[in-house]
């Protein structure tokens, strides 16, 4: 038997080699700043984790861009006066061939269409895909339609930079789709500031967000 | 009771039990095609979907949540975004939970992923090996068999008994059988090269391959001498560490007996994958043995991939011609205003791939006055043709999917071209280098363009040519097909090293779709990602114009178009 002798800087050493091996080990994470990035997101998020629950809440003063991407039958739309809308606005960042987070996320606006009763019709919801170049217009109609989408959930694609923009005034771009987390931000009224939940939610958990919102 | 009266009653009781038995066998025994359906598609056998709940009170179908969803085909489970998915094999379930010490490193250093990742992943979970009933247990009730709640993102499926058994009678053949193509010193690829490529590509890409086995090799051989040196992995990695043998496939003669020849080569000498490729005409015989193989085939060298439907085992780059049509498509739609186009093409290889995709691309997005000049085998193109077409057709739009050969026989043609507003044609087609038509036309000419445009400095492509300078791997014309084969063997490099051992090509394609973003793309496309399902890294295509100001002599006359 071979003696394994665990000094560390042997181990370091095999590290080393290994990441070294390879002929592309010259490769770029290109997420190597926005790791960084995330480390302060979640220093300045400290936010409040509720007892017993899986999520965190916090109150954020975010700036959306106005830029223009493409609604699900590929008209324009500026997402200035899409989130300007007269009303409570909820909003998740999401891609299509996601597979483990984003059926769960969606799923939860799906049964919260429900759950929220009459306040449904006031709600605008907004889905915005971080894979835009993989998500085409005709995708998210066929995505929608998967979590039974009311008229009044939205879904976005787009140019992959205005994208990128609008997931980093969310503190939310982690620089790899696969990286993402499981986000949902909402606000009451324009000009309201947004409350930012980390974390999966039931959907009994998702309305009462709303209403806590809705009763400030 | 006599005897005779026993006979006959126990003869009876026998024939009851036979029938009984004969009833019931068709469903109570468990069917691993039924529940590979069931884990694959969530459809339970009855054809219904499979319901559930997850994160507590979120009622789900099993069309929108499956297990091969977060537990991916291979059964090796996935990590998404702070999610821990662990793996469901038959070994894994059925089997005491150990750690792998080369996963575990390269969930801990190289994954990508929040620090509550890492945290979840440092958490052995201790658990006794699955039952059948425990398993059953733990998909309705979400219990393992520690009595441990599982995550609330775990659904907690209504499944019936014979549906659970189902479903343990596939899961134990899932990621089973060891994949051919490994030993336990080697693992085996092929590269295609198919007759009728030009010598130079031949060259390039072999190159390019032999280089990088060699140094590849070398690391490993490098790696198994500190065998005994380095920490309670060290094992793990030896065991994981594959010296690379490449073969390379010839296919000769017609494309239709390349299929047969795939086989035989395959039987005489079977490969874990396919890496790179070259081939003149279109991908299809590759494509068809890969799938029916199952064998990966990771971005071969083709600008006419198999589009639809997409395969599961076959990776491409871009989708090629196909792409540079429906991008064309698009940008005349964005531009607006009814207009004649006039498509030219000959009716064979690449112009027909193009033709066919821009006529259904413009179709699909409803009226458009399209109307077609085919050119047959053999024929030459003359004045007259380009004269008559002019006349008849009076195109606002001219879509020339052509070669350089056939665009030299354009004008000039003075006034009689002036109903042509623009000329668009495939860069791809045309080839580089190749002759501008005449004055007159030469300003209205477009080129499709899938490739990102020139630029100033390339800081990836770079460091790639220098790497391979540096390896004696000389210069070429056919530079892309060297860069583009340098990102297929990082990809697969990077793809290989995530599985820790665990040579399966479910799983490798898996890793293949999550290491693609983060392999360092050397410039010839944009961006390359691919996702869970997604077989086209690259995804869009410019519209460019000759400039002779700038870089490479092409300027953007669109934004990156992805159709």
């Amino acid at each position: 038997m071979r003696q394994s002798r665990t000094t560390a800087n042997a181990f370091v050493g095999l590290c080393a080699l290994l990441l070294c091996a390879s002929p592309a080990s010259a490769r770029v994470r290109k997420n190597g700043p926005a790791r960084q990035e995330a480390g302060h997101v979640h220093g300045r998020h400290a936010g409040e984790r509720q007892a017993g629950e899986r999520f965190k809440r916090t109150a954020a003063a975010y700036e959306p861009p106005d830029v223009t991407l493409l609604d699900m039958s590929g008209a324009r739309v500026g997402l200035g006066p899409l989130l300007e809308y007269d009303g409570p606005v909820l909003l998740q960042f999401i891609f299509t061939t996601c597979p483990t987070i984003c059926p769960v996320m969606s799923s939860t606006f799906s049964a919260a269409q429900s759950k929220l009763g009459a306040d449904a019709a006031r709600v605008r919801m907004v889905s915005i895909s971080i894979d835009p170049e993989q998500d085409t217009p005709e995708r998210l109609r066929e995505y929608a339609r998967k979590f039974k989408a009311g008229p009044q959930w939205l879904f976005l694609t787009g140019d992959l930079d205005r994208v990128v923009a609008v997931q980093k005034a969310f503190d939310a771009y982690s620089g790899n789709k696969m990286r993402h987390e499981p986000l949902t931000f909402m606000r009451a009224a324009p000009g309201k500031p947004w409350v930012r939940l980390d974390g999966l939610l039931s959907a009994t958990q998702l309305v009462a967000e709303y209403r806590r919102l809705a009763s400030q | 009771m006599n005897t005779h009266g026993t006979r006959v009653l126990s003869l009876l009781a026998a024939l009851c039990a036979a029938v009984l038995a004969n009833a019931q066998s068709p469903s109570a025994r468990p069917d691993a095609r039924l529940g590979e359906r069931i884990y694959r598609e969530g459809i339970l056998p009855d054809g219904r979907a499979v319901r559930a709940s997850v994160q507590g009170d979120i009622e789900v179908e099993g069309t929108q949540l499956n297990c091969a969803g977060c537990h991916r085909r291979s059964g090796f489970g996935s990590s998404e975004g702070a999610a821990f998915v662990p793996p469901v094999t038959g070994a894994a379930l059925y089997g005491a939970r150990e750690q792998n010490g080369a996963d575990l490193f390269r969930r801990l250093f190289q994954e990508v992923q929040p620090a509550r990742f890492r945290a979840r992943v440092r958490e052995p979970r201790p658990r006794p090996a699955y039952t059948d009933e425990g398993l059953a247990a733990a998909l309705r009730e979400g219990r393992d068999p520690s009595g441990r709640s599982l995550d609330p993102l775990m659904p907690r499926y209504r499944l019936g008994e014979e549906d659970a058994r189902h479903l343990a009678a596939y899961l134990k053949t899932l990621s089973a059988a060891p994949a051919p193509g490994v030993t336990r010193t080697e693992i085996h690829f092929a590269t295609v090269v198919a007759e009728g490529v030009e010598p130079e590509k031949r060259r390039a890409m072999l190159e390019v391959m032999s280089a990088y086995f060699r140094r590849k090799n070398a690391g490993t051989r490098h790696l198994q001498q500190r065998s005994g040196l380095a920490g309670p992995y060290q094992d793990d990695f030896f065991a994981a560490s594959r010296q690379w043998v490449l073969h390379v496939w010839e296919l000769k003669g017609a494309p239709e007996t390349w299929l047969a020849q795939l086989d035989a080569l395959y039987r005489a000498a079977p490969v874990f994958a396919l890496l790179g490729g070259v081939a003149g005409g279109d991908w299809r015989p590759m494509h068809a043995f890969c799938e029916r193989a199952e064998v990966p085939c990771l971005f071969p060298n083709t600008d006419d991939p198999v589009v639809s439907p997409q395969g599961f085992y076959t990776l491409y780059l871009s989708r090629g011609l196909t792409v540079e049509a429906e991008a064309l498509a698009r940008h005349l739609r964005e531009e607006g205003g009814p207009a004649r186009v006039v498509q030219v093409y000959r009716e064979e290889g690449g112009g027909l791939v193009l033709a066919r995709a821009f006529r259904r691309a413009l179709q699909e997005r409803g009226a458009a006055d399209l109307r077609e000049r085919v050119v047959r085998a053999g024929q030459k193109l003359t004045h007259g043709f380009w004269e008559s077409l002019l006349e008849e057709e009076r195109p606002a739009v001219l879509v020339l999917w052509l070669g350089g050969e056939d665009l030299r026989t354009l004008g000039p043609f003075g006034d009689r071209a002036q109903t042509v507003r623009r000329l668009f044609a495939s860069s791809t087609l045309l080839g580089e280098g190749s002759q501008l038509p005449p004055e007159g036309l030469r300003e209205k000419l477009y080129l499709t363009y899938p490739f990102a445009l020139p630029r100033a400095e390339e800081p990836h492509a770079y460091r790639v040519r220098s790497w391979l300078r540096s390896r004696g791997v000389g210069g070429t014309r056919e530079e892309r097909l060297q860069l583009n084969t340098y990102f297929a063997l990082s990809v697969a490099d990077y793809a290989l090293m995530r599985l820790a051992g665990n040579f399966f090509r479910d799983y490798f394609v898996e890793s293949v779709e999550q290491e693609t973003e983060s392999t360092t793309n050397p410039g010839v496309f944009p961006r390359l990602s691919l996702g869970p399902g997604q077989r086209f890294a690259s995804k869009g295509c410019y519209i460019v114009r000759p400039s002779a100001v700038a870089r490479g002599g092409l300027e953007a006359a669109s934004e990156w178009l992805v159709p």
